[in-house]
Parts: C-alpha cells; sequence; structure tokens
C-alpha cells in the first residue's frame, strides 16, 4: 500500500460520519476561515472546484447577511456553522442570533424596477445557486439558513 | 484587490484583479470611478478577465459605477467576464444591461 497515494483520494460516501460544526463570533473577519474549511471539505470528498466555488460565494453570502441582519442589535452574538454530507451532497447550515426573515417577502433583484439598483442580490444568489434552500425561524434563538448541492457527474466537472 | 488604469484610443480600461467583494474591492472601485468622473473621463471599460472571485455587494458597485457614469452621460463596458462571473451576471439578468466583450479592441472600438 502506498499511503501518500491513499492520502490524496476522496473519501467515498461510506467513510465515516463526517461533519463539522464551528460556533464564531458575528465578526465579518470570520467568513474567510469558515469559507476555506467548508470548500476543505469538499475538496477532500473530491468535489470539483467549480462546485466548491459555487459553496464559497453561498457561505459567504449567507455569513454576510447573517452578521449584518442577524446580530448587529446584540454585542457578543454568536454564528453556528454546520457543513456535514448527506447522501451525495454536502450541506452548509448557518444560524446567526438575528430575528429572521422571509424570503418571499425579499424584492426580485431580476425586476425592471430593481435591477440597477446596488444591492438586494445576495440571497437572491444563494437561493438560486444552491439545491433545498431553506430558511428556519428558531424561536427565541434566531435563524437558520439550510442549502446544499449534490456533486455533479464526472462529464460536468 | 487592484486596479490598474491606463488608455487606449480615449478609452480607459480599469485593470481589476484579484476579489470584488464587501470591504474588499468595492469601495476601491468606487473611489475610482468618482475620481475618473471628476477628471471628466465618460468612456470606462472594466477589464475583469483577472477578477477572482465577486460577490454580491462587488456586482452592486459594477451597477453602481455603471448608473454613476450614465448619469454623468457616460458610458461604462465589461470585457472578459470569466464564466463564474458571467454566471452570476446572468442568474442576475445584469447580462441584459452590460455591453460585454471578450476582445479588447472590440470593446474600445465599440465606444
Amino acid at each position: 500500500m502506498n499511503p501518500q497515494k491513499k492520502s490524496r483520494e476522496p473519501l467515498s460516501e461510506n467513510d465515516c460520519d463526517f461533519n463539522v460544526e464551528l460556533n464564531v463570533p458575528s465578526e465579518m473577519d470570520i467568513i474567510p476561515l469558515v469559507v476555506d474549511l467548508g470548500t476543505a471539505m469538499m475538496k477532500l470528498r473530491g468535489y470539483p472546484g467549480r462546485d466548491r466555488d459555487t459553496i464559497r460565494l453561498a457561505i459567504h453570502e449567507t455569513l454576510v447577511n447573517a452578521i449584518q441582519h442577524g446580530g448587529s442589535t446584540k454585542p457578543d452574538s454568536r454564528i453556528r456553522i454546520r457543513f456535514y454530507f448527506k447522501r451525495s451532497s454536502f450541506y452548509t447550515d448557518i444560524e446567526d442570533e438575528g430575528a429572521g426573515f422571509d424570503p418571499d417577502s425579499l424584492a426580485d433583484p431580476t425586476c425592471p424596477e430593481n435591477l440597477m439598483k446596488p444591492g438586494g442580490r445576495g440571497i437572491f444568489l444563494v437561493r438560486n445557486l444552491t439545491e433545498n434552500f431553506k430558511i428556519t425561524c428558531l424561536p427565541k434563538r434566531g435563524v437558520r439558513v439550510t442549502f446544499s448541492l449534490g456533486r455533479k457527474s464526472e462529464d460536468e466537472k | 484587490m487592484k486596479i490598474k488604469n491606463r488608455e487606449r484610443n480615449g478609452v480607459t480600461i480599469l485593470d481589476i484583479s484579484g476579489e470584488i467583494t464587501i470591504g474588499q474591492g468595492d469601495v476601491e472601485l468606487r473611489k475610482e470611478i468618482n475620481d475618473l468622473i471628476d477628471k471628466d473621463i465618460r468612456k470606462i471599460l472594466l477589464n475583469l478577465t483577472r477578477v477572482s472571485f465577486i460577490d454580491s455587494s462587488g456586482i452592486g458597485e459594477i451597477v453602481r459605477s455603471m448608473t454613476t457614469i450614465q448619469k454623468h452621460n457616460g458610458h461604462l463596458k465589461l470585457l472578459g467576464l470569466e464564466a463564474k462571473v458571467r454566471d452570476l451576471f446572468t442568474i442576475t439578468r445584469l447580462i441584459t444591461v452590460f455591453e460585454t466583450f471578450e476582445n479588447e479592441k472590440e470593446a474600445v472600438d465599440s465606444f
């Protein structure tokens, strides 16, 4: 057996239960660390670069939203993140301590009246780029945003 | 993010490299556009060929740049949208409002 070669091979779906949970301060400086961890997990499982780029943007946008809107009124607020694999998809949960929001109430940035506005595209992009996008209100705790991305076939890499 | 400013046939080309994200690039781009407007420059080509990552704030800043220049009767066009960036402009339908080019000479000649 060549241990070096084995260490470079992606882990299979049947390997150990692989999930990581983080509890971090609600600060912008923390975003690159969290993004790098999530995309590194995907790389370890053999997800192609294009998928990792998609999730990089999704994690980044959701964290920015959580920091700007979720914890802005509370000092020392926290964000909880969970990365995990389920079947052939990589899942992300991001929980903040904010009041939450209804994604259906967000203005559609592709409408003509909104198209040239500078803001309002963050959650729209996450919703459109990922799968199983969901916002869950957590009573007295905040809001959880969940999204996933399935592994593409070899042809799509 | 880095911005290099050069001129070709009366068109100011901003070669942007790195990431255009919230707090890292969006403010610099806004300042650069405002400086060009102050210098009466009205033909601006944003070269995004070497942009490795852009978020919604970066996209928003490009939109803001466009509206700022249009208010001053100028034109802003985009050069070299890499596949990931083009995807974002397509999803947000901004691809319908920006003139985009793959070739610099064609872009410059279009002004």
